[in-house]
């Protein structure tokens, strides 16, 4: 299962204000995770050049994480501006994850949840997408 | 590839080893081991991934934290505010 986070999930997550987010993170080297460079960009603006570097090789050394470089096509980010996601900067989030196939987005951005109809995946925040979907699964496979 | 070692163990080890092999239904004791060294290896990876995890929220802590505000509202909305400027900066021409 792929699953695309957000920015804000990092944030919390590596600043440890939120468990859940924080729970999800430590889980990233059992994750199917991709992120786009504007997410990363994000989240790395305040940090020194030490914990960017760091940042960077906890990802690499996760084996099914990607960072993707390439550009979003601008025809599906036009698509998610339509779906309702009116700013640019959001509609390019919506249009990578449906792009990358991620069936969630995690997410505490509301602005995803409140705007968002009809998209190819599903907007949940960690906590929802730990109890409802991870652990489900992992109770599946056992 | 592969090296081919020999490995002593102490007696009532390899006993175990062989009714764990059995009871487990692999069909040697090669294979049983490879696993079990394999998913050993992968565990200690995993351990250090979160040492290195916890040292790397040491480090944010320690420097001031993220700077986006005290509340979850406060960190969204400042998210929110840098995802537009990045945009701006980087990605507006191509859309």
């Amino acid at each position: 299962m792929r699953i695309c986070i957000d920015s804000n999930q990092f944030i919390f997550g590596l600043s440890g204000s939120d468990a859940a987010s924080e729970t999800l993170l430590k889980l990233l080297p059992r994750l199917e995770v991709v992120i786009p460079r504007l997410i990363l960009k994000e989240v790395t603006r305040n940090l020194n050049q030490a914990q960017v570097k760091s940042l960077y090789a906890l990802l690499r050394q996760a084996p099914h994480v990607a960072i993707v470089e390439e550009p979003v096509p601008a025809e599906l980010v036009q698509k998610y501006v339509a779906l309702g996601l009116r700013e640019k900067a959001d509609a390019i989030i919506g249009a990578f994850a449906e792009w990358q196939g991620a069936k969630y987005i995690i997410s505490d951005n509301r602005h995803f949840l409140d705007e968002l109809k009809g998209s190819a995946f599903e907007v949940v925040n960690s906590e929802e997408f730990l109890h409802h979907y991870y652990w489900a699964t992992i109770r599946e496979d056992q | 590839m592969s090296e081919e070692i020999t490995w002593k163990v102490p007696e009532n080890l390899y006993r175990e080893l062989v009714w764990a092999q059995k009871e487990l239904e692999y069909p040697n004791l090669a294979d049983f081991i490879l696993q079990a060294v394999q998913r050993r290896l992968a565990e200690i990876k995993y351990e250090a991934w979160q040492r290195n995890f916890r040292q790397l929220q040491q480090q944010i802590h320690a420097s001031g934290g993220f700077g986006l505000g005290k509340t979850k509202e406060e960190v969204i909305t400042n998210l929110r505010k840098v995802r537009q400027q990045i945009f701006d900066e980087e990605y507006a021409h191509l859309y």
